[in-house]
């Protein structure tokens, strides 16, 4: 069966408003959600994101690293007032990718969450990952790619970067297929369900998420400036909870 | 200089453990490793004046191991200057595993078994979190003396038994981590209802969940860890509405829920749901489940006393501690009336006879029941030692001659 990534992006400003018990109630219901996924076969793997205003986006300019601001805040700035960031993501196997939108409608979510179902090109991930110390990151690699070939050409280089000489701290990721092989669910009217899509946006999109594992923001960061990732566009480096 | 005295102290606050971890792991003595961090963090004030370096976890550890090898080299003064030569060589990120390591060597020296628990809170204190022993004396109101006798004996432990060069096995290793954990809850439980003084120390209180969020970067696999950071989490949550301006503490069913801090009370959430995912729910999982169910309820009047009770009567076949049994008559007392709760106090007198809450609660049940509690009320004055708590007994005294 193909694999799909359910991208859950959320307006972060809705959920830290919510009472302790809804916290705890979503908690919950992302848990036996993940459990259902588990005991049919079909989760690959799954995380949540700490809130993003602790992340960092950075971007290089030639050889210089430019560390942003955090993702979340920077959208604000830009006047968007529904502005969203990667809150969690659920690897899937799905047969198809109307059975993978299907999982992502019965995701639990907000209503003012909107999550993202992508085809994975290709990935590969690391059953211990949760079981070993340090801190573990989550790089989202935002592309900026026109049309489909160049799309295609950001993602080999970015395949062909990662597949050697992986450190120890290295926990996998995947690479996503292009964002018009992809749908979008979302809560209109009381109702969730897929409104759009396929889509195709012209600003920097996801465009694939590795993972490693790191003791701090600082190594985070300097694990990225040592690599030779991120050349293609921005990246997200945001710590995620144990789960 | 006033901001890189800061930098300094927040560097070498959060380096400490893993460093003089590694140092023991290196060879020599505690004393050795600690004098060689210590050199180390002065040499850093010196060397940081033009500019902080940018690993400097890493400066102040190729600093340490530096001091430590001239130490045993020349017993002498070190080149404090020394270790600028290899920065360059120390921007790669540190290896989890190892600092992982390092920082449990050192915890498991200082939370030895073989250390008793007030010399293991003492040196850990000390040594991990850096305090100062006046620091420490003033945490825990006691004289200077006391604490730096209890440092001295837990170091002297340490020297004759050679704790710092016995790595636990596999198989000791959840037991040791327990050890560990038993000092951090210690700690912040002191600083949650310290035993003397005013009801709450917030700096043990911030270390302890300092340490505790470390640990479950550093043992991510044992759900105790998560289960101990979670109730730590929901306490320290409710920190700021837990007394009144006078110092006088605020019972829970009046507190401001609406102030409790969301920030914490979401990674104490998100720390017990990963402890039941790992594992079978412990003692600190089991009380993390308690102060959920009462923190995630929207009003006093709405607290699931029901769950309550099973997760107290859970906990009371894993730890046989009559404060527990009395915690449970407290929510039976809730769930089923105030006769209920006098029934399950009944056996709790005895072990109990010294503990001024046991009077406390049944003062409670015996004016809920429409009597006069004025008698348990003063037995309750007679033996407790909080400053903040002896005042809530003298108002609910004072309420009742009123």
């Amino acid at each position: 069966m193909p694999d799909y990534m359910l991208m859950v992006l959320e307006n972060e400003t809705e959920h830290a408003a919510q009472s302790p018990a809804a916290m705890a109630g979503l908690i919950e219901q992302r848990a036996r959600f993940v459990g259902r996924l588990r005991s049919a076969g079909q989760l690959r793997d799954h995380g949540r994101f700490r809130p993003s205003r602790e992340g960092k986006r950075a971007r290089r300019h030639g050889a210089r690293l430019e560390v942003e601001g955090s993702p979340f805040a920077q959208a604000g700035k830009d006047g968007k007032e529904d502005a969203k960031a990667l809150g969690a993501f659920y690897w899937v196997q799905a047969a198809t990718v109307e059975e993978a939108t299907q999982l992502a409608i019965e995701c639990p979510a907000l209503a003012s969450d909107q999550i993202d179902v992508r085809p994975v090109m290709k990935g590969r991930g690391d059953p211990d990952k949760e079981a070993k110390p340090g801190k573990i990151f989550g790089f989202v690699v935002l592309g900026n790619a026109l049309s489909e070939n160049q799309w295609v050409d950001v993602m080999d280089r970015i395949d062909a970067e990662t597949s050697v000489n992986l450190p120890d701290s290295f926990l996998g990721g995947v690479r996503l297929e292009p964002p018009t092989s992809g749908r979008r669910v979302e809560t209109r009217g009381g109702r969730r369900a897929m409104f759009d899509g396929p889509f195709l946006e012209s600003k920097e999109v996801i465009g694939g998420l590795f993972f490693v594992r790191v003791t701090s923001h600082d190594d985070a960061l300097r694990w990225f400036a040592d690599s030779r990732h991120g050349v293609h566009g921005a990246i997200e480096i945001r710590e995620l909870w144990r789960s | 200089m006033a901001e890189l005295i800061d930098v300094v102290r927040e560097t070498v606050r959060r380096e400490r453990g893993r460093i003089v971890g590694a140092l023991l792991r290196l060879g020599g003595s505690l004393d050795a490793a600690e004098e060689a961090f210590q050199e180390a963090a002065l040499s850093a004030i010196e060397a940081w004046q033009d500019s902080v370096p940018t690993n400097p976890g890493a400066w102040l550890m190729t600093a340490a191991k530096n001091s430590a090898r001239d130490a045993r080299r020349h017993r002498a003064i070190v080149d404090a200057k020394a270790p600028l030569l290899v920065e360059d060589a120390m921007d790669a990120p540190e290896n989890p595993d190892r600092v992982s390591d390092d920082f449990l060597r050192l915890a498991f020296t200082c939370c030895h078994p073989e250390i008793s628990r007030d010399n293991q809170i003492a040196i850990t204190l000390k040594v991990v979190a850096g305090f100062e022993t006046e620091e420490i004396a003033r945490a825990f109101a006691c004289s200077e003396d006391t604490i730096s006798q209890r440092i001295l004996r837990a170091r002297q432990t340490i020297e004759e038994k050679r704790l710092s060069y016995a790595t636990p096995e596999r198989d000791e290793l959840a037991e040791r981590v327990s050890a560990v954990l038993g000092v951090v809850y210690a700690l912040f439980n002191e600083g949650h209802t310290g035993t003397i003084g005013p009801l709450m120390r917030l700096d043990l209180q911030a270390e302890g969940l300092r340490l505790g969020r470390l640990l479950c970067d550093l043992v991510p696999g044992d759900p105790e860890v998560f289960g101990l950071f979670a109730m730590m989490a929901f306490g320290a949550a409710r920190a700021s509405t837990r007394v009144d301006a006078d110092g006088v503490p605020i019972l829970l069913a009046a507190q401001d829920r609406a102030a409790w801090n969301r920030e914490l009370l979401r990674e104490g959430l998100m720390a017990l749901a990963r402890a039941r995912s790992i594992g079978a729910r412990g003692p600190y999982t089991l009380q993390a489940e308690i102060a959920a169910a009462h923190v995630t309820a929207t009003a006093w009047e709405h607290t699931d006393w029901g769950r309550i009770v099973a997760l107290y009567d859970g906990l009371s076949t894993l730890v046989a501690s009559p404060i527990v049994l009395l915690n449970r008559a407290i929510a039976v007392s809730m769930r089923d009336g105030p006769s209920a709760g006098l029934a399950a106090l009944a056996e709790l007198e005895g072990p109990l006879a010294d503990y001024h809450l046991f009077y406390a609660a049944r003062a409670d049940f015996i004016e809920r029941a429409g009597k006069d509690p004025s008698r348990d009320l003063r037995k309750a004055l007679s033996l407790v030692t909080n400053q903040g708590e002896r005042r809530l007994l003298e108002r609910r005294l004072a309420d009742r001659r009123s």
